[in-house]
């Protein structure tokens, strides 16, 4: 066997050594709901931007768009984000999910075209508009939450 | 007597408004009166119906629309003010404490008939109330003139003179109106308020959620949000961190908070800022009760 062919025998191996273990990590769901709670707390980050600048009347109001972008962007992970079921016990995602499917994607397609109006809003600078799609991404965030988030235990309201 | 001015000023558009525009902001005032729509079943605007999980059993919202057969359509004034603030329906029965009368008592008689107007504005739904599920001694109404002995004190709400316009707005919107106390602040044994745990947060809030200490206190309470904070989460339900109201609580704000002025939000901050601190990990009581 030369040389190259040997690299390109390894390289096979390898390549699909890595799919393996990909697989098996996916099948085990190991790092997913990690995954998904960076993904909330993004999500969490920069709402809570948003809600900074307009709270305090921060001088960042041209900031806005680039928060409602992020937004934007992360909203539509979340869905993707909960393809595959996994759970712990104390997490926060309900089986209910899974079960109610397709409600849970209206749910979460809510909350992406709020964020759609968001920077639509912040586009135009219209800080009043931006004030009202933020109430909408917060109502989005609780309207999903209600049915398909088990109450956490810390200080929460 | 400037501050009061000022407020006065700041009412003045509220005055000039109708009694069913007045009456409508009361009842965002008072969450929406959410619990009067049963949501989870697709059920008519304030037609009742709903579920409310209580330690003792499930009681059912009732229809508060104007239908006159199974609503409250033939209510007199008299009839609303003395459910509002005294929780006795119109043929003498006692209200069940779940309908928080015991905070609307503290409500001005022109705002309960305010109210009134608001309510009477709106599609009568026909719907006959469904029945409690209360075992005995609970299903026992009389039972409830003693509870009321044990727990209830009529009296409207009295501003005091040593505290700012914006604050005695709070007070008034937080003590009556908002009913912030009923969920709050947890209950004794007999479902009184335990009074000098006032809003320091329930393990048995309605429908069995946990409702949060709302004091100032910095590690179990709010101490640590700003008053823009209160304002802005009664405005979106997103909390200084970004995450989101639960259950209950958002959608009191969704129906009701999130529709008021931000001058009274603003007094609402302002009042619970100015609540005595009390240290009340939920998590420690959820323990016990266990």
């Amino acid at each position: 066997m030369s040389i190259q062919k040997t690299v390109k025998f390894l390289l096979c191996c390898a390549l699909f050594t890595s799919a393996a273990v990909w697989a098996e990590d996916e099948q085990s769901g190991e790092g997913r709901i990690e995954y998904r709670e960076k993904v909330m707390k993004v999500l969490a980050a920069q709402s809570g931007a948003v809600g900074d600048i307009l709270k305090y009347k921060l001088s960042y109001g041209g900031d806005i768009l680039v928060h409602a972008k992020g937004l934007q962007a992360a909203s539509k992970l979340v869905m993707p984000s909960f393809k595959a079921k996994a759970m712990k016990d104390g997490g926060g995602a309900r089986a209910e999910i899974w079960e109610k499917w397709e409600e849970y994607v209206a749910a979460a397609k809510v909350l992406e075209d709020a964020t759609n109006e968001l920077v639509v809003a912040a586009e135009k600078g219209d800080m009043k508009a931006v004030g009202a799609a933020m109430r909408a991404v917060g109502g989005s965030c609780g309207n999903c939450h209600r049915p398909f988030r088990n109450k956490h235990d810390h200080h929460d309201h | 007597m400037v501050l009061w001015g000022l407020w006065g000023l700041y009412t003045a558009a509220a005055q000039a408004q109708s009694p069913i525009e007045r009456g409508e902001y009361l009842f965002r005032a008072s969450g929406g009166c959410s619990c009067h729509t049963d949501l989870a079943n697709g059920g008519a605007f304030m037609a009742g119906g709903r579920a409310i999980a209580t330690p003792f059993g499930s009681i059912y919202s009732t229809n508060i629309t104007p239908d006159a057969e199974t609503g409250i359509g033939r209510w007199s004034d008299a009839d609303f003010v003395r459910a509002m603030r005294e929780g006795i329906a119109p043929d003498g029965s006692h209200y069940y404490p779940v309908f928080p009368y015991t905070s609307f008592a503290r409500m001005r008689e022109r705002d309960v008939l305010d109210l009134k107007a608001y309510l009477f504005s709106l599609p009568a739904v026909s719907k006959e109330n469904r029945a409690n599920e209360l075992p005995p001694p609970f299903s026992w109404r009389f039972v409830l003139s003693l509870w009321k002995a044990l727990h209830f004190s009529a009296g409207e709400h009295q501003a005091d003179a040593s505290q700012s316009a914006q604050w005695n707005r709070g007070a008034y919107l937080v003590e009556a109106l908002a009913h912030c106390a009923e969920c709050h602040t947890p209950r004794t044994a007999t479902g009184g308020l335990l009074g000098d745990m006032a809003f320091a947060g329930s393990v048995e809030g309605p429908e069995g959620e946990w409702a949060p200490n709302i004091t100032p206190d910095s590690t179990t309470g709010v101490g640590t949000w700003s008053k823009p904070d209160m304002t802005w989460y009664l405005q979106t339900g997103l909390e200084p961190d970004g995450d989101s109201a639960q259950g209950l609580m958002w959608e009191v704000i969704e129906q009701g908070y999130q529709h008021l002025s931000e001058e009274d939000l603003g007094a609402i901050a302002t009042y619970l800022q100015s609540l005595n601190s009390i240290e009340n990990a939920l998590g420690k009581e959820r323990a016990a009760a266990d």
